[in-house]
């Protein structure tokens, strides 16, 4: 019985963290309501070729990418570049870039490159990677038990680097805004709709984060 | 190109003057504006012949200068050691021929070595090799005015810089790389001039002059006296490309022994630095990037830097007092208004603590950090201002707006509004129906003489049952609407 | 139907014209060769254009513009009082008052150019010229090059066997080098070369700073006003230093306090080091590119008001070891060439004997994958189709194939430029064309450009198996104007009023009245103002021979003034 309790609090979660990606209206009462991942196949098919996911091959591609935090990977590159300049010679760096999409992300970088809780964006990669194995589940890219390891993986790596969820939302925020978005303007739009949803979930009474434990035992998952 | 005599409509010949001619001839028939591609062909033709008939000429003319070269010399070595011998290439024999119209009476070599020699002083000297006016002053040497001399003494320049694997500031990289395109130079790999490891020194080259090279200060390791200048140099740059590569433990052997031969570098300090934040030495890491500030008081990267260790190390005051000073500086900072706004956190200043974070949301509207605190204030100001009644700039319902709390009776308007819940009438009425039938049993049994036996009856016992289950029923709708209400974010 | 040749320049433009006597420059209205290529708005809306506005740039400097071919083909754009203009549209104001001043001169309507373009004039620069003279109601006939211009007004009257020259032009705002080979009645550009942002106004700038920085003035304390004045105290210190005087001193009164700085020569030519050192670079390449050595030129050609300054003379003797031929006008002499070029391309009798030809300024290719090992490629390479200095007009096609399989299409980048690379090129278009899906490689297309006279581009793609064949001629707008964008411009730039030309000299007047009482103090000021509006009062009066005589009179006095502030 105790071990049943325990891994519906370990399912609970993971996908709390799973639903973080949800965006836009409501999507606090989504990131609430977000027990088990009972998804249509056909929801989880479109999601996933948005991100040019289409057979098993590019699925496990894609979940060993996030699982090995390469957005994260990619943000220290950048910032270690970043980190010789002097602040002025960075300004120049990022307005010699041709490519738009490029120093907008090296803009975060810059912006962020000195703040972060915990300097790592890996929120991010684990979050989505969570979410990315219950799609791939829902539309048979892969099976039950390659996605529960990869999401408890994932899990296990996000409660190592992160000490709290404060750090992981900050952590998380930050990478969305890295890894997923590709203008400033579209920054701006994504956290006019988002704001609610993340002090909602940081102050509301009922807020999951309250009663979900950030160190809860994953072991028997 | 079997044609090209044909398109000129001439028999092949040496005279150069000839093509012209017939050139011209055919020009007219071929007009440019009249007939393109006409004129194509036959400029191409032209291009070619005369090409061909200059080339003829220059090897006639090598052959008669007795320059003597039998293989492609290094041409530097030879230039520096032994100005006796004829050194230029088969292209360049015809330069010797020239005569220096200025009306010197020096030699072409001569003036290459005088030129050379002024460099390597120049280069020699710790002091002057820094500063820009002396470049500029080489660069207008004559040798170079003279554009036939030009190029000999460009290469020459550059395999000179490549021997000593130059150690120089980087606006004087881009001054050399203006005035003579070596990148140009080198990637086309010049293979007369034979300059070996040409690739690698390609790459140290962009490096040198590329945007994503930082510019590194020499005049602090000029001021220090009789210390093995190169030998820091390069120690702090092969420090840097480490730092570039993630490679942090080189990175820190280069730093000590950098700073064994000269320690009061504050672009080295701050690297120490750096690497010792990364390995957890932050004490050490603090004293560092002090000496660092000692040198170089007006710099922000730096005093920020120190700012945030103090602040991992609870030393609040300095580190908030560094950070005001920043904003006053520049009032655009985001780091130091989110740093100064965390150390208020900290203590417990909310109200000022809010001002920083409203200030960093408006420099970036998107910044998670401004996020996260501001709910995270507003929380605490809420909680404080209901239980201990303390007063914020901001009245409780503007704060309860600002976490986006609405009151029960703002949601169950934005529940019932919109969507027409039937369950919930249907509920409403059976309770008050159910309510009713059984508080008239229960009047009939208490208020009048009908005894309990009777209740039981079997016709009261089915709507009485039914009752119960209609009561139940709309009592757990009711129950979960005002659940769903409580929980509903509208 | 009578062409005219236009100079277009940086700071001053002409008009000229093909005459029995050979090639003519066609006074302003003021009887002036040189217009300046300067614009302001009056305070009533009206534009005003040439001398009058130049004088304008002292009093009222925010609403008065110049040196804006500089930035020809970008979309900068500078707002005048209510007005918003483009380089282009700026342009096109200088190009209609010049076109009026022609046909007042033909007594008919005019209708058709030849203009002339500095010979580093990118594609977009080349089309944001063609498109000032539409907006002027002028049809372009040809672009030409301003080095081939000035070496053809040059070359015209030498007609002799052989030579080979260098034209070194440095005007207001370029420096353009140019070689050519001048023989049996062809004149043949062999390449060029130059620096966009290089001009006499760089030296004069020079200037400015330093007068700033010897009496460390914080840049806080100029104003606009200050600038334009001190500006042009620069350009008569530069003037005079280029003269016969070895010293100069420019003045400026800031906030009631009269400060002077003075420069002599020498100073000046440890001043202008860095920029003479700028000038080596483009002679070198233009030498290179036409397999030429300095002892190979006969004559060197010195076009542009900025050759006049010593140093620049001497710096040409230096690297060539010999004196430079002066130009017969340093200023009129690419008008002058605009006009033979009219007359070249009308096959004049004259002229018939001169064929020129001109080349490309450019390198211009497409962007190509390469192929590294395997599987791996290398992305953003340049692979040149048409090489700079390659006489033109040419037509040269190139084959490129699928770099993987099943690729649907190719993208095609069209550039220009002379990095290997194309992230330090410029991007001139696009272009997608379909292709059959196929293993990668098999798929093949031709890509040809073709560079005519002009210096304008057109592409056609062929796919090689299907034969589909699909053409652009590179439209890059910078501006981005749609077509309906455009008329409505254009309507717009039609209903503005431009001030009358029979009252420009009355207007000049005023403007240089203005500028005086600007530059003068106290009791000078009292005088000037007096003189202004008892001018205005005979204006009013619309008596012709009363205002003529006042004008005469207002004119001397002017004159005595300008005298006396330059004794100050």
């Amino acid at each position: 019985m105790v071990f049943q309790v325990k891994k519906r609090k370990a399912e609970q979660y993971i996908n709390l963290l799973a639903s973080l990606c949800f965006t836009g209206e409501g999507a606090f009462s989504e990131m609430m309501k977000y027990r088990h991942p009972n998804m249509k196949k056909s929801y989880a098919l479109e999601n996933l070729a948005e991100s040019e996911i289409t057979d098993s091959e590019s699925a496990a591609h894609s979940l060993y990418s996030f699982l090995a935090a390469e957005y994260n990977e990619e943000f220290h590159r950048m910032r270690n570049i970043l980190l010789t300049l002097a602040e002025a010679e960075r300004t120049q760096y990022i307005k010699a870039i041709q490519d738009e999409e490029e120093a907008y992300k090296y803009s975060i970088v810059r912006l962020y490159m000195n703040r972060l809780p915990v300097m790592s964006i890996a929120a991010y990669d684990y979050s989505v990677c969570i979410m990315r194995s219950q799609e791939a589940t829902a539309a048979g890219y892969i099976s039950k038990e390659e996605s529960t390891e990869f999401q408890i993986q994932a899990a296990r790596k996000s409660q190592e680097t992160f000490s709290n969820w404060s750090e992981y939302i900050v952590s998380y925020t930050a990478g969305v805004q890295f890894g997923s978005i590709n203008t400033k303007e579209d920054a701006m739009e994504y956290m006019a709709h988002q704001e609610d949803s993340i002090t909602k979930l940081l102050t509301a009474r009922h807020s999951p984060l309250l009663t979900v434990d950030w160190n809860t035992d994953l072991s028997h998952y | 190109m079997v044609n090209a005599w044909k398109i000129l409509g001439i028999a092949p010949t040496d005279d150069l003057s000839a093509i012209k001619k017939a050139y011209s001839q055919k020009l007219k028939l071929h007009h440019p504006e009249d007939d393109p591609e006409g004129y194509q062909r036959l400029r191409e033709a032209y291009d070619y012949l005369s090409k061909e008939i200059k080339k003829q000429a220059a090897k006639q003319e090598i052959a008669a200068a007795e320059a003597v070269i039998d293989t492609p010399p290094s041409f530097y070595d030879e230039v520096e050691e032994d100005a006796d011998e004829e050194d230029e290439l088969p292209e360049m024999s015809s330069f010797i021929n020239l005569s220096y119209k200025q009306g010197s009476a020096s030699e072409p070599e001569d003036v290459l070595e005088q030129f050379l020699d002024k460099a390597e002083a120049l280069y020699n000297d710790f002091q002057a090799r820094i500063d820009e006016k002396n470049w500029l002053e080489l660069l207008d040497d004559d040798i170079l005015w003279n554009i036939n001399q030009k190029q000999s003494a460009s290469t020459a320049l550059l395999h000179f810089i490549q021997q000593h694997h130059a150690m120089l500031p980087k606006n004087i990289w881009l001054l050399l790389e203006n005035h003579f395109q070596w990148q140009e130079f080198l990637e086309k790999e010049h293979p007369q001039v034979g300059l070996e490891g040409d690739s690698s020194f390609l790459d140290y080259y962009k490096r040198r002059t590329g945007t994503s090279t930082p510019y590194l200060s020499f005049g602090y390791a000029a001021a220090a006296q009789g210390i093995d200048y190169d030998e820091f140099l390069s120690a702090r740059e092969e420090a840097f490309d480490a730092l570039l590569m993630d490679d942090w433990e080189l990175a820190e052997s280069q730093l000590q022994y950098a700073a064994q031969i000269f320690s009061a570098d504050p672009d080295l300090l701050r690297m120490i630095g750096h690497v010792l934040i990364k390995s957890n030495r932050r004490e050490e890491a603090i004293a560092v990037l002090r000496n660092a500030i000692d040198l170089q008081p007006e710099d922000i990267e730096t005093t920020m830097f120190l700012a945030r260790v103090l602040y991992e190390e609870q030393e609040d005051e300095e580190a908030s007092a560094i950070c005001s000073y920043t904003l006053k500086q520049s009032p655009d900072h985001h780091d130091a208004a989110s740093l100064l706004g965390k150390i208020l956190f900290r203590q417990g200043k909310l109200e000022e603590a809010r001002e920083q974070f409203l200030l960093l949301r408006k420099l970036v509207p998107f910044d998670a950090e401004a996020v996260m605190y501001l709910a995270d204030i507003h929380n605490k100001m809420l909680a404080s201002t209901v239980q201990d009644g303390r007063e914020y700039s901001l009245s409780i319902k503007e704060l309860q707006k600002e976490l986006y709390k609405t009151s029960f009776m703002g949601k169950a308007s934005a529940y019932f509004w919109g969507s027409i819940r039937i369950k919930v009438f249907i509920s409403l009425i059976l309770l008050i129906r159910c309510t009713s039938f059984f508080a008239d049993l229960f009047f009939e049994v208490v208020g009048s003489a009908v005894p309990a036996e009777t209740l039981l009856a079997s016709e009261n016992v089915g709507p009485a049952i039914l009752a119960c289950f209609f009561l139940v029923y709309s009592i757990r709708t009711l129950f979960r609407t005002w659940n769903n209400i409580r929980i509903s974010t509208p | 139907m009578t062409t005219i040749g236009i100079d277009l320049g940086t700071s001053n433009s002409l008009v000229a014209y093909w005459s029995e006597e050979g090639p003519k420059i066609i006074p302003n209205v003021l009887g002036n060769h040189l217009t300046p290529s300067i614009i302001s708005v009056d305070d009533n809306g009206e534009i005003l254009i040439g001398d009058i506005a130049k004088e304008r740039l002292i009093t009222h400097p925010s609403l008065t513009v110049s040196a804006f071919k500089r930035h020809m083909g970008t979309r900068k754009s500078y707002s005048l009082g209510a007005y918003t203009f483009s380089p282009e549209e700026l342009s096109s104001f200088v190009l209609q008052s010049l076109k009026k001043d022609a046909e007042a001169f033909f007594e008919k309507e005019i209708t058709n150019a030849v203009i002339s373009v500095p010979a580093y004039f990118n594609d977009q620069q080349r089309k944001a010229t063609k498109r000032a003279s539409e907006l002027a109601d002028l049809t372009v006939e040809r672009l030409i090059s301003e080095p081939t211009a000035a070496a053809i007004a040059y070359g015209f009257h030498q007609q002799e066997d052989e030579s080979k020259l260098l034209v070194f032009d440095l005007g207001g705002g370029t420096f353009d080098v140019s070689v050519l080979e001048l023989f049996e009645g062809v004149m043949e550009v062999k390449s060029i070369a130059g620096d966009n942002f290089l001009g006499g106004e760089d030296f004069t700038e020079l200037l400015m700073n330093y007068f700033i920085n010897a009496l460390e003035i914080p840049p806080e304390a100029l104003d606009p006003h200050a600038l334009s004045a001190l500006f042009k105290q620069a350009e008569q210190c530069k003037t005079q230093l280029s003269s016969n005087q070895q010293s100069s001193v420019m003045t400026l009164t800031l906030d009631g306090t009269r400060h002077e700085v003075k420069v002599d020569r020498s100073i000046f030519e440890q001043l202008a080091q860095p920029l003479m050192l700028r000038l080596r670079n483009p002679i070198e390449r233009a030498l290179r590119d036409a397999h030429l050595r300095t002892n190979d030129i006969d004559g060197i050609v010195l076009i542009g008001g900025a050759t006049r300054m010593p140093m620049i003379r001497m710096t040409v003797s230096k690297m060539f070891g010999r004196l430079p031929f002066i130009s017969i006008h340093p200023d009129e002499a690419v008008a002058l060439g605009t006009a033979v070029q009219v007359a070249l391309k009308e096959r004049n009798e004259a002229v018939q004997e001169l064929i020129l030809t001109d080349v490309c300024p450019y390198t211009l290719g497409i962007n190509v994958v390469k192929r590294l090992s395997g599987d791996d490629y290398s992305t953003g390479h340049f692979s040149p189709i048409i090489e700079r200095n390659t006489p033109i007009p040419v037509s040269r096609v190139d084959h490129f194939e699928t770099v993987y399989d099943s690729q649907p299409q190719i993208q095609i980048g069209i550039y220009q430029g002379e990095s290997r690379l194309v992230e330090n090129n410029l991007m001139l278009g696009e272009m997608t064309v379909d292709v059959p899906v196929a293993p990668a490689g098999k798929e093949q297309i031709d890509v040809r450009y073709t560079y005519d006279v002009n210096g304008l581009l057109e592409v056609e793609v062929t796919v090689v198996s299907t034969g589909k064949k699909k053409k652009m001629m590179i439209e890059k707008n910078e501006g981005g104007l749609s077509e309906i964008e455009m008329e409505e411009r254009m309507k717009q730039l039609k209903s503005l009023k431009i001030h009358p030309r029979d009252r420009t000299e009355n207007r000049l007047l005023f403007a240089r009245g203005e500028r005086l009482y600007e530059e003068a103090l106290g009791d000078k000021r009292h005088i000037i103002a007096g003189a202004l509006v008892q001018f205005e009062r005979v204006i009013a009066s619309q008596h012709e021979q009363n205002i003529k005589r006042a004008a005469a009179k207002l004119k001397e006095s002017l004159d005595q003034f300008e005298r006396w502030n330059d004794i100050w």
